[in-house]
């Protein structure tokens, strides 16, 4: 039954990418979003298949493998490659599964209301479902030459959305996408296979529980090639070029999806198959990955304070959040690695609200300048008051999503211990109250002060939040309310495993 | 040195000297003819060597067909007989290959063969050469086949523009 | 005392040659064209058919001299035999348009395609380096008449040109290496050349050496080597390739980009594999390799007209081709079970290779007039608005060809290539292919979001003929399928 579940996650979005891409617009359209319904549904019955229950804290015994799947799939497929079709879900990765499939039902519901100029809704609906078979795919692989292919069906699909249906100067946003992501993926080609070449298998399960054992020389190389990779995709300072441009011209589904799940994709391989496959290399590589970390947090900050394009700002802050997490991941504490677990999540769903709330304002004013922009707060109150919301939510306040990622990287940092990683950990503390400054900054200019002419140009009857805008942004609301509250929702889930991972990498 | 290496020798100096004038002169008819001296040298080399059938097959075709087609070529394009400057090349370029070729050519098989005297073997006759193909080469010979007829029918073909086109 | 010859093993070969001659006497006899192109096609698909069912037996082995024998048939050369009877029934398909229009006689055209296919054939399966050359200008030569066939145009006869003289030196350059090898050895056989270069020989009644100390045998290895690379149009030799597809009809380059790269290819891995000692062509292969890809890449970049940017990729392809190869340059890469992945995955890109380009070329013609070349990239703005269907076929076939999903063939290709370096311990290699693969994406993608542009000019849509639709349809489907099961090719690779 819970085979089920797996298979029917992956396939759904496959038969509503097919059925979307042939039926006319509308039906298209509303094709793709019960697809998309029905595989949401089917990754929240996948959590059923969690052995001891959703709220236990059951430890993990003594030396238990890293990876454990609650159920698991697995075909071969093209033997001469190494290549399986081993799919299973654990503690890691259902978080991300459940946050990929709610974020692409809420974009094919945005998208079944409005479609961005450019071209038919129907072919927009089929791309976000394949990018959403992509990144299903990299969260439930448990096979590397598989995760490598799923990592790369996610290219051109996206590729597509922000070359078709994006801002002024997406076709140059869009091939610089294409080429970074590219570039990141072949080389984690060569690594993947420089780990399979040594270790003779590619099952993850293997590789990470310690059954082989690769030279030192092989975990360097190896972890040098797959952390470059996630460090394009993450992105990490100073790979990070792509990314503003590819968020500030992609339609509103496209950066939603982009931020809140694409980025993911690195941090989770990272942690998954750069840390888990390469411990020595990790521990070898932690300070480098840690100083990067905190110069994205910084870069980011200080970039953001200067910024004066909504959208711009958002992929900025992005690259801190994203920063913080990278973090958490190079202390190589349990610590560190659930706060970039649950920071994952939090990005995922605060900046995917930004996103929406981005686009909803551009759409209604026709402009993102925050010169230009003011005074949301007089004409539209909701508006403003949601912008808030998700600003404050970013910025990681207590009691919502964004706190505990941002918190407890930090506190990784210093539970580290040692000169430099306190330092690091005190300037990833100045980076949050930059992370502030700036978003309180972005308030200030388009929320608060006078109304400005372009503000009040649009009658109220265009600016009022329709039921579509609303059915879209209030989970992501309740949600970062929701984990704000209950980190346990994520983190009781991944504790056992990274606790094994831990165990694996000091080993 | 036997009377056979002083032919070799002899010969060969023919066939590079004839072969210098062919590219150096402006004259088209006497590029002509300096192969024809060039040619059969090389075939005067072969029957020195007792490759007979290969010699006499050197003659018939190359001195035979390839260089009266050329002349007949020379004629029916009323292609100029006398001096032309503008046959002229900067022949550098050609002089570094060809030379850098056949000097580097000739030390590879010093280095290989020394002073050696190899044993010259039964005349090459055309009984010798049919065994040998028969025996051991009937494939490639056969495969030779096709090639010649998709050779005879495309100079057909290039050479009647008229043929199966419509205009 | 003559050979014993084996007529099943050469069945593949005698339908390629009997399809040659049908041809010709259908055109003389009934001079119809369509019962001309029939004949051809119907003779194609036999020749590939038979060359299924004789390597799905065990292998022969025929023309022989003691344990040396001149053409062997085994599961490598019917994968070959099969996919030149494929290729050239693919070609004669979306040559029927052209035929029509009356560019070219169709007689004529169809046997000199099919000379080229019995070539293509005898060369799998070539045991010696003669028949291995002979056949390679057999399958060569009537490209160089068919190169020629739009009459009308300067760059036709120039392609033709061009293409003749380069490939004559190119000829002569391999022949000339094969003579210094039968100097050093005395022997022609591919299975007798490979113990005899490195064992030791005695010159001239001289004293034993051993037979790769002397520069001669490294010179006649290079040179034999360098010659094949020309057909593959390796660079530095590939200066032809370009202006040869840009002048040709567009059915004729898409038959040369992939037939005639296909025996280039084979010609090279037989004799690498087996007579050539891997110490010495490694580092060959390994330096072709790298500057193929590379210039390939780089100058397509920069590519304004299809039919060239179609054969500057093509180069680069050439390029990942041989990458595997290249991994013999380092001793790791020449142990047994190293050596016998490099050589599967050279063969499966190539077969990966082939089946995308020929989708590639076969949407290309669907797009163009019968008589008309590639034309200039900017002319296909928007076509995959005005035909759905042929717009996401050449769109599949450019994105398979760079390495990405949905091409799956392509991704899988790349994955094969960089698996055999990485288990051959060339890991520098596999990354100067990784990094190619980027370049590469940045034409691919290019073309292929042009396709999708809006269309300023608003051109109507065109008819497409039922033959060249056909093809096209075969090809893609061919082209998802084993980008869905790249095992079978894999298996089929690996003999």
């Amino acid at each position: 039954m819970n085979e089920a579940f797996l298979v029917a996650v992956l396939a759904l979005p496959a038969l509503g990418a097919a059925g979307a891409a042939l039926c006319p617009d509308r039906a298209g359209r509303w094709c793709g979003t019960v697809f998309a319904a029905l595989a949401f549904v089917a990754s929240l019955l996948l959590g059923t298949a969690h052995p001891a229950g959703w709220f236990s804290y059951a430890p993990s015994g003594q030396g238990a493998p890293p990876i454990v799947p609650w159920t698991s799939v697995d075909v071969s497929w093209v033997p001469a490659l190494d290549l399986r079709l081993h799919f299973g879900v654990d503690g890691v990765s259902y978080p991300l599964v459940v946050l990929t499939t709610l974020l692409t039902l809420l974009c094919c519901l945005y998208t079944l209301w409005h479609v961005p100029a450019g071209g038919r809704g129907n072919t927009l609906v089929a791309l976000l479902l394949v990018v959403e078979i992509g990144m299903l795919g990299t969260f439930l692989a448990l096979d590397l030459v598989l995760f490598f292919v799923f990592f790369e069906v996610v290219l051109l699909p996206m590729y597509a959305i922000i070359a078709g249906w994006g801002g002024d100067q997406r076709r140059h946003a869009a091939r610089k996408f294409a080429l970074y992501t590219l570039f990141g993926s072949v080389l984690l080609l060569v690594g993947v296979f420089t780990v399979v070449a040594a270790a003779g298998t590619a099952d993850l399960v293997t590789l990470t529980s310690g059954a082989v054992t690769l030279t030192r020389t092989t975990q360097l190389a190896a972890f040098t090639l797959l952390a470059i990779a996630f460090a394009v995709k993450s992105p990490l300072w100073p790979l990070h070029t792509w990314l503003p441009d590819a968020h500030t011209q992609a339609p509103t589904v496209g950066s939603v999806l982009l931020a809140g799940v694409l980025l993911k994709m690195g941090t989770y391989g990272l942690i998954r198959v750069a840390v888990g496959v390469a411990p020595e290399g990790a521990r070898w590589a932690s300070p480098l990955l840690g100083t990067l970390a905190v110069a994205a947090i910084l870069v980011g900050c200080l970039v953001c304070l200067a910024q004066t394009e909504l959208k711009r700002l958002i992929a900025y802050s992005s690259v801190g959040h994203m920063g913080f997490v990278l973090l958490g991941v190079a202390t190589l504490t349990a610590t560190g690695i659930q706060a970039a677990l649950i920071g994952n999540v939090a990005h995922g769903i605060i900046t995917g609200l930004l996103f929406f709330l981005a686009g909803a304002v551009k759409d209604r004013f026709h402009t993102g300048d925050l010169a230009v922009l003011g005074g949301l707060r007089e004409r539209s109150p909701w508006l403003s008051g949601l912008l808030a919301f998700a600003a404050i939510a970013s910025l990681g306040l207590p009691g919502l999503a964004g706190f505990w990622g941002e918190a407890f990287a930090v506190v990784a940092a210093f539970e580290r211990g040692g000169a430099g990683w306190v330092t690091l950990g005190v300037l990833a503390a100045i980076g949050g109250a930059l992370t502030a400054a700036y978003f309180m900054r972005l308030l200030g200019k388009v929320t608060h002060g006078a109304a400005s002419p372009a503000v009040e140009a649009p009658p109220l009857p265009a600016i009022r939040i329709s039921g579509p805008e609303l059915v879209a942004w209030s989970p992501l609301v309740v949600l970062a309310l929701l984990v704000g509250l209950v980190p346990a929702l994520v983190l009781g889930l991944s504790e056992a495993p990274v606790q094994s991972l831990i165990e694996a990498v000091t080993r | 040195m036997t009377g056979a290496d002083v032919l070799l020798l002899a010969l060969g100096a023919v066939a590079v000297g004839s072969g210098v004038l062919v590219v150096t002169t402006d004259q088209l008819v006497r590029a002509g003819l300096y192969l024809v001296v060039c040619l059969g040298a090389v075939a005067g080399l072969y029957l020195v060597l007792t490759a007979e059938l290969v010699a006499w097959v050197q003659v018939l075709i190359y001195v035979g067909a390839v260089v009266v087609l050329l002349l007949f070529a020379v004629m029916l394009t009323r292609a100029p007989i006398g001096r032309s400057p503008d046959l002229d090349r900067p022949g550098l370029p050609a002089v570094l290959i060809g030379g850098g070729a056949g000097l580097g050519l000739a030390a590879l098989f010093a280095d290989a063969f020394r002073w050696s005297a190899v044993e010259l073997p039964a005349p090459g006759n055309a009984e010798r050469i049919g065994t040998e193909l028969f025996r051991a080469w009937v494939l490639p010979f056969e495969v030779l086949s096709v090639l010649l007829l998709a050779a005879l029918v495309g100079a057909i073909i290039v050479s009647r523009p008229d043929i199966g086109s419509r205009s | 005392m003559t050979q014993a010859v084996d007529h099943v093993a050469l069945l593949p070969g005698y339908l390629a040659a009997g399809t040659a001659v049908l041809v010709l006497l259908a055109d003389l006899f009934v001079a119809r064209r369509v019962v001309t192109l029939a004949v051809a096609a119907g003779g194609a698909v036999a020749t590939a058919v038979a060359a299924i069912v004789v390597g799905a037996g065990s292998d022969r082995s025929t023309f022989c001299v003691g344990d040396a024998c001149s053409y062997l048939a085994n599961d490598r050369s019917a994968l070959v035999a099969a996919l030149f009877g494929f290729l050239t029934l693919g070609v004669l398909g979306l040559s029927a348009p052209l035929l029509r229009a009356g560019v070219a006689p169709a007689g004529e055209y169809c046997f000199l395609l099919a000379c080229s296919m019995t070539g293509g054939v005898v060369l799998g399966a070539a045991g010696d380096v003669v028949t291995l050359i002979i056949a390679l200008e057999t399958l060569t030569l009537p490209l160089y008449v068919l190169v020629g066939m739009r009459r009308q145009t300067v760059e036709s006869a120039a392609a033709a040109v061009t293409f003749f003289v380069v490939s004559v030196v190119a000829t002569a350059v391999s022949l000339l290496g094969a003579a210094l090898l039968y100097a050093v050895t005395g022997r022609l056989h591919l299975s007798t050349l490979g113990p005899a270069l490195t064992g030791d020989v005695s010159l001239a009644g001289g004293a034993p050496v051993r037979a790769l100390d002397l520069p001669l045998t490294s010179v006649g290895i290079a040179l034999l080597v360098l010659g094949l690379a020309f057909k593959v149009a390796a660079v530095p030799f590939h200066a032809w390739a370009p202006p040869t597809y840009d002048g040709a009809p567009l059915p004729v380059a898409a038959y040369l980009s992939t037939a005639s790269k296909l025996g280039g290819v084979v010609a090279i891995l037989a004799v690498v594999t087996v007579a050539l000692p891997p110490a010495v062509t490694g580092p060959i292969l390994a330096a072709l390799a790298v500057l193929t890809m590379t210039v390939g890449n780089l100058v397509a970049l920069r590519q304004i007209r299809m039919t060239r940017l179609l054969a500057w990729s093509s180069v680069a392809q050439a390029g990942y081709i041989l990458a595997p190869l290249g991994a013999l340059a380092l001793a790791d890469g020449r142990t047994g079970d190293a050596f016998s992945t490099a050589v599967t995955a050279a063969v499966a890109y190539t077969v990966f290779f082939v089946v995308l380009e020929l989708g590639a070329f076969a949407a290309v013609v669907a797009l163009r007039e019968p008589t008309a070349d590639g034309g200039r990239i900017d002319s296909y703005r928007g076509a995959a608005r005005r035909h759905r269907w042929i717009g996401a076929a050449l769109a599949l076939a450019l994105i398979g060809l760079a390495g990405l999903p949905p091409g799956l063939a392509g991704l899988f290709a790349k994955v094969a290539v960089v698996r055999s370096l990485l288990t051959g311990s060339s890991g520098w290699l596999a990354v100067v292919v990784a990094l190619n693969a980027v370049v590469g994406l940045a034409y691919y993608v290019r073309v292929a979001a042009l396709l999708y542009a809006p269309d300023p000019l608003d051109r109507p849509a065109r008819a497409v003929p039922w033959p060249v639709a056909g093809v096209l349809l075969l090809a893609t489907a061919f082209a998802l399928a084993i980008g869905f099961a790249p095992q079978l090719v894999l298996d089929w690779a690996a003999g």
